[in-house]
């Protein structure tokens, strides 16, 4: 093994993350500044080394779109997509703490898991305090802090942030780019997410606030409906469906006019209702695509499977469909099987997940302009 | 705002309050979004407002350099040099080739025969010997830099913004530099209204980062104007 090589493995927490529900593994749950993986290239890059290999379980093709995206760093990024964290070689480092530092034992529940991310975070603003230039990037750029306002370190506040006046920012407060804390807040302990509005007479701590979710590890609390001019996010909410795939479910609905969906109903495994029966094959699609209409199911994704479908997988295939989209067509409906009772349906859906979401898409769009109205009434598969 | 937390709360159970609030919390959330896109708009309208105003006005300049270039040598009159932009990303920086052809075969040589003297993370000499007779006075004129305005016109570049590294440079970063490369590279800085090339490198990363941090559509117009008397003068430019 050369030694300018640094081997980097990610943890496969996502079965315990039932408190945050997050949608990113945690090794890119963001630490302060950037995520946890970039600390990670910023100890490779302080440590002059110039490849990091990095293995990961949990969501790799979120993994390894991040990678390809972080160009900032100096050093030459390998990824490989493992099965479960025991098969990454065993002189790899767990990314499950800051660099350079022992970590404390593995977490048990989601509470302790988004503790940890809290503990980290304030050991990351404790060495960030002790830095000579502190005062330079603490602060990020065009942002507007009211004079009046009090800023107790260590605090970080990211790009664009607006301070009103009377605010007590810190100690230890993280302020993602982008938020508004409007003004005579107190914001203490806590992690506010890019993008967060804090309302007027408002005081955070021992909180992370994040799209609009606040959780409050002194109760342990999971807040999902706060009243708006409190706390809220000023991401702009982007729909589950764009437009064109409405549009597109649309027209496919017109098109397979005259096919009669099933009066019956399942449950998924993520505790969804639709319409079918998860043993028939194409001929649920019709009760489907005006779901995609209304915005409330993907036109392309993963197939939805009942929850006894899916707990007759493996345990590593379970991982990589859990968090994928499910949609109404599938790359697997390209290749041939079309429901999940299908066993050769599960090998394309592990496939289809494990790859960035539009990168399949082609193949499925050329298939859903083959299907005719007859197709979706016969009630045998295709051939 | 002087309000007593006790009483604010207490006005919540009067008619429509909330939706009021909700109201104006929505209207500040917006004029934020609005004045964020206006930040960067100011930048990017500065930068092509600048750059075709300085291509048109230096048009003359740009005229008489490329036939001294060419009548010196006759080699190529544009250089074109990997750079590492905003995030790290590579692009090309445009200058007027003020250097011999094989400039860089040369520089091995010179690196080898000198190899003690040569440990900060730049390469930057006195009396180099590869420079041209022109390329001497355009150096020192800053003339070698004006094709940049068509990197700030591509979007590459902006007018003010920490100077864009050479990959090379950048190898050798340490991971608290890096933060000088999160925004668009430019042409002038404060290091360069500053001491220009006399301050050390952990110097000029700090006088970046507070570039950075205090950036303002005024203050580039600030530091341009600063940039006109540093460039006249030819202060510290070799």
């Amino acid at each position: 093994m050369p030694s300018d090589l640094l081997e980097l493995v990610l943890p496969d927490w996502s079965g315990l993350d039932t408190v945050r529900r997050s949608s990113v593994p945690f090794g890119l749950w963001t630490i302060g500044d950037q995520c946890l993986l970039h600390h990670w290239l910023d100890h490779a890059v302080n440590q002059g080394l110039t490849t990091v290999r990095v293995y990961a379980a949990d969501r790799p093709a979120a993994v390894r779109r991040v990678l390809e995206e972080s160009s900032l760093w100096p050093v030459k990024t390998e990824f490989t997509a493992i099965a479960s964290t025991a098969d990454a070689p065993a002189a790899a480092i767990h990314v499950d703490w800051l660099p350079g530092v022992t970590a404390p034992p593995a977490p048990a529940s989601g509470w302790e898991l988004v503790e940890r991310a809290a503990a980290m975070e304030k050991a990351w603003l404790d060495r960030m305090a002790g830095e000579p230039d502190f005062n330079l990037v603490s602060i990020g750029f065009s942002c507007r802090i009211h004079p009046e306002a009090k800023l107790i370190p260590p605090y970080f506040i990211g790009d664009h942030v607006f301070i009103g006046p009377g605010c007590e920012i810190g100690p230890y407060a993280v302020i993602g780019q982008g938020s508004v804390i409007a003004g005579a807040n107190r914001v203490s302990h806590s992690h506010l997410a890019a993008h967060s509005f804090v309302g007027p007479v408002t005081a955070l701590e021992n909180c992370r606030l994040e799209s609009g979710i606040l959780l409050n590890f002194k109760h342990q609390a999971r807040l999902d409906q706060i009243e708006p001019h409190l706390l809220s996010t000023l991401e702009k909410s982007s729909p589950a469906v764009p437009l064109r795939d409405r549009i597109r479910a649309l027209f496919l609905y017109l098109r397979l006019r005259g096919s009669r969906a099933t009066a019956k109903t399942f449950v998924t495994f993520d505790g969804r209702t639709l319409p079918g029966d998860p043993e028939a094959g194409i001929i649920n699609r019709a009760a489907w695509l005006p779901l995609v209409w209304q915005g409330k199911l993907p036109l392309y994704g993963v197939l939805p499977r009942s929850k006894e479908q899916f707990e007759t997988l493996d345990a590593d295939w379970q991982n990589v469909i859990r968090h994928s989209r499910i949609g109404v067509f599938s790359y697997a409906d390209s290749q041939g099987s079309h429901t999940p009772a299908d066993p050769a349906e599960a090998i394309h859906a592990v496939y289809q997940a494990s790859l960035p979401p539009e990168t399949l898409i082609d193949a499925i769009a050329s298939f859903t302009r083959s299907l005719t109205s007859a197709d979706l009434t016969r009630a045998t598969p295709l051939p | 705002m002087n309000v007593d937390p006790a009483e604010y709360w207490s006005q919540m159970d009067r008619d429509g309050k909330i939706e009021r609030w909700s109201r104006n919390a929505r209207r500040k959330m917006t004029i934020w979004r609005f004045t964020i896109l206006l930040a960067r708009g100011l930048k990017r309208g500065l930068d092509i407002v600048g750059s075709v105003g300085a291509l048109c006005a230096f048009s003359p300049i740009f005229l008489v350099t490329i036939l001294l270039i060419k009548l010196e040598d006759r080699g190529p009159v544009f250089f074109c040099q990997n750079r590492v932009g905003a995030g790290g990303r590579l692009f090309g920086m445009w200058k007027f080739r003020s250097m011999v052809v094989n400039a860089d075969q040369i520089k091995d040589q010179l690196l080898q025969e000198n190899q003690h003297g040569q440990s900060g993370v730049t390469f930057k000499m006195k009396n180099d010997p590869r420079v041209t007779k022109v390329g001497k006075w355009i150096r020192k004129l800053s003339i070698d830099e004006f094709p940049q305005f068509y990197n700030v016109l591509r979007g590459e570049m902006s007018l003010v913004g920490p100077r864009p590294p050479l990959p090379r440079e950048v190898a050798t970063y340490k991971a608290s530099h890096l933060r000088r490369l999160r925004v668009k590279p430019g042409i002038t800085c404060l290091w360069q209204i500053g001491g220009r090339s006399e301050i050390d490198f952990d110097g000029q990363v700090r006088l970046d980062l507070e570039y950075i941090r205090s950036s303002s559509a005024l203050y580039d117009i600030a530091i341009l104007l600063k940039t006109l008397p540093a460039v006249l003068f030819g202060k510290g430019a070799y």
